[in-house]
């Protein structure tokens, strides 16, 4: 593949840009296992750079790049479920983001999250949380804005389920 | 719900008043909550399309002529999302301090030149030895155009 100069400043700029999103993308979708989180991060900085001459700027870059790597996500984790479950080690993304008083912090986020099993009903909480407005969700999960407002109540009342079973 | 937005909710909202003749009263039973009404039961937005009446405030859609709740936040009510999106909001910050301060001490940098070379190589391998075939074939039909003919006189004698 030829790599023109420009393109090539313009793809790292934007990985800069972005890649405080492209973080958390990588922390919500790999349990926070060290290595998983490196091998999305390169296989959506990949796709990004092929995708990157496609990019017409009709859309907002971030909402561009969040879409490209919540797909690649939902491939990785279809073709994770494929392969033998490994035993997590202690060594895990604390070492990466390592501050104890964060710890709990995370431990406490995805705690709830990581029980959410429907890879749809994930890409779309992180979209939420991650404060993305209702059009930005309709535009990037590719459906209405009253269909993810249906979809977000029953996450809601998922999690509220799930809250509650864990109380009792 | 933003100031702007309240202050939309004081313009649109009636004034309340008695309800007088047997028309109001059919129409007051017959029509939806006033828009202005926040979801009495204390479950913040509703989704739509299910056997309840909404409005199309309730519901969060865009209408030019009601009030809109376009964003989302109106789930902010609730408890377990409020929750995690603090917590969400800590992990940003924290990237995002992360970012700032070290750039460029982030453990994770781009590799393209080493994304999984094994499978160039397979796929290379394949296509070699699908070359390596078809030019056998090739060479056998140019070396022995007789070859067939060869084999079945053999078999005849």
């Amino acid at each position: 593949m030829k790599v023109d100069a420009r393109q090539h400043t313009g793809f790292l700029k934007m990985l800069r840009e972005c890649e405080g999103t492209l973080i958390k993308v990588c922390l919500y979708f790999t349990n926070r296992r060290r290595d998983d989180f490196r091998d999305l991060y390169q296989e959506i900085a990949c796709t990004l750079w092929k995708a990157w001459p496609t990019f017409r700027g009709e859309s907002d870059l971030n909402t561009w790049v969040t879409r490209i790597a919540l797909n690649v996500s939902g491939q990785e984790i279809r073709k994770r479920k494929r392969l033998p479950q490994f035993v997590e080690l202690d060594e895990s993304f604390y070492d990466i983001l390592a501050d104890e008083a964060t710890d709990l912090c995370y431990h406490r986020l995805y705690d709830l999250i990581d029980r959410l099993d429907d890879d749809g009903e994930r890409k779309l909480l992180f979209l939420y949380l991650d404060r993305k407005r209702l059009r930005e969700i309709a535009e990037i999960t590719g459906s209405t804005e009253t269909a993810v407002k249906q979809k977000l109540y029953r996450i809601k009342q998922k999690l509220n389920d799930l809250k509650t079973a864990e109380d009792d | 719900m933003t100031n702007k937005s309240i202050q939309k909710v004081n313009k649109v909202s009636p004034p309340k008043r008695e309800v007088n003749t047997t028309e109001e009263k059919l129409n007051k039973m017959n029509t939806t909550r006033p828009l202005s009404l926040p979801d009495t039961q204390g479950n913040g937005l509703r989704p739509c399309g299910t056997n309840t009446k909404l409005s199309a405030a309730q519901c969060g859609e865009e209408d030019n002529n009601t009030i809109t709740l376009s964003h989302i936040d109106a789930f902010e009510e609730d408890d377990i999302f409020s929750e995690l999106r603090s917590l969400w909001d800590e992990q940003t910050r924290h990237i995002d301090h992360i970012l700032a301060t070290h750039p460029e001490a982030y453990p994770v940098r781009l590799n393209l030149r080493h994304r999984r070379p094994w499978r160039r190589l397979i796929m290379a391998e394949y296509l070699i030895l699908a070359l390596l075939n078809i030019a056998a074939g090739i060479y056998t039909l140019f070396a022995f155009p007789s070859f067939p003919t060869i084999t079945f006189q053999t078999n005849i004698s």
